[in-house]
């Protein structure tokens, strides 16, 4: 069975709700983000909280993150407005809780990026190079991608690993090469060994000068 | 304390109960040089699960050896993840600290979802099968919690893979869940696991895997 349904314009649909969250792209500082929901179903939703929430308050500061529909009956649409403080780019996600025909019910969308300012690479991805669930002492490799958004050197790639144990260590750094406008580039960083059993947390952090611009993190399970 | 150079960090308590309370943030410089101009901040990895209020902490020194604890309020409704930055200087140089994720326990669920797996090479293909393997750990005695797997498509599609009811747990006992996907588009997608216990969703991890054309 599935709950997913095509959405109508710009808007992407979980059922029972079609949602919009707009712009895209926003200026560093205090700015507005609107949120539209429609009701798609046949029932009314009502006593809703709908929160808009970030996932990385570092990146993006949601003001007042929670704000308050009495009803969206059939076919109804609201647009909200959240101000934000933004930094850098970042995730958000839009959450309900409330009742539907009566029944509580809680409902949220996947993460959506927002791009904050004129950032010159966005960190697209992170990967450890392994097999599925590798075993202690085998070296694993970390792979990250970097996307240019508009011309760009001389960032500071920096791979980092947290043991289960707790202790952050730092694999490798390295400054990235030029990047043109949507030029991807991948690099690599040196071999770690993992000798603990349990999750590793692999960090990989870009830096334009002291400004971190991206970040994302992979986890790789080490089986006995 | 845990150590990315040059602090020690640690939080207290690890765990609290749902709505305000306070943690205290121990940093410690364990490196050589004064770091000046300190913006500390508490940030939350979900503001849904935890926010962070209030300003964040200025610190005008911290010199080599010293610890400085501050408080930070938290408004807490689930378990969550925190993070510290210190934006400053270092010997005169401008420098950007963070620590890594820091879990923090709220209230008493009856289970967490621990972890969340794409059983496949970093780089999958276009029309090869993914199984997605979902950790569920009890905390207390527990059973019929919901576990749902959706996945975002590069074309941004947000599809439903499964949703399984989970089997009776007992405490810290470990119930591997999974579902499948069968990638149709290059490009990136992202896994989702939820974790409801009724209404309530006690649980989300997210996996990425990358599909290239076969």
């Amino acid at each position: 069975m599935s709950y997913q349904r095509a959405g109508r314009g710009n808007m992407a649909a979980k059922f029972p709700i079609e949602y919009e969250i707009s712009p895209k792209s926003i200026r560093g500082g205090r700015t507005w983000l609107a949120i539209s929901l429609k009701n798609v179903s046949e029932d009314a939703l009502t006593g809703l909280n709908v929160r808009l929430n970030s996932l990385d308050t570092y990146a993006i500061d949601i003001e007042e993150d929670a704000k308050y529909l009495s009803a969206l009956e059939p076919g109804q649409g609201e647009e909200l407005h959240y101000q934000v403080a933004a930094q850098q780019s970042g995730g958000i996600y839009v959450s309900v809780d409330g009742r539907w025909a009566g029944e509580p019910f809680h409902w949220e969308t996947p993460s959506r990026r927002v791009v904050v300012g004129d950032q010159v690479a966005e960190l697209v991805s992170v990967f450890a190079l392994s097999e599925p669930q590798p075993r202690p002492s085998e070296e694993i490799t970390i792979e990250a991608t970097l996307r240019g958004l508009i011309t760009a050197s001389g960032l500071i790639l920096e791979f980092w690993v947290e043991t289960p144990s707790g202790e952050s260590i730092n694999v490798d750094k390295t400054a990235t090469d030029l990047l043109n406008p949507g030029e991807v580039a991948t690099y690599k960083s040196d071999p770690f060994v993992p000798e603990e059993r349990g999750i590793y947390v692999i960090h990989a952090y870009v830096f334009d000068d002291t400004t971190r611009i991206g970040h994302e993190t992979d986890y790789l399970s080490i089986a006995v | 304390m845990a150590i990315k150079y040059p602090l020690e960090y640690e939080m207290t308590p690890k765990s609290i109960d749902a709505g305000r309370h306070w943690v205290t943030l121990s940093l410690k410089n364990i490196g050589t040089q004064d770091l000046t101009g300190l913006d500390i901040n508490l940030n939350s990895l979900d503001a849904y699960s935890i926010s962070v209020l209030g300003t964040g902490s200025y610190v005008s020194i911290l010199k080599p050896n010293e610890t400085r604890e501050l408080p930070f309020q938290l408004s807490a409704n689930r378990t969550g993840s925190l993070y510290v930055t210190l934006d400053g200087w270092k010997d005169g140089e401008r420098f950007h600290w963070e620590s890594p994720g820091i879990p923090m326990t709220v209230g008493e669920e009856v289970a967490e979802l621990a972890s969340l797996f794409a059983m496949t090479e970093p780089y999958s293909v276009v029309g090869e099968r993914i199984r997605c393997e979902a950790t569920v750990r009890g905390r207390s005695a527990s059973e019929g919690l919901k576990l749902e797997f959706w996945a975002d498509t590069p074309s941004g599609e947000f599809e439903e893979l499964a949703i399984v009811e989970t089997k009776a747990l007992d405490v810290g006992e470990d119930a591997i869940y999974s579902a499948e996907i069968t990638p149709d588009e290059d490009g990136l997608y992202t896994i989702y696991a939820y974790l409801y216990d009724g209404v309530r969703r006690i649980g989300r991890e997210v996996e990425y895997v990358y599909v290239r054309e076969a």
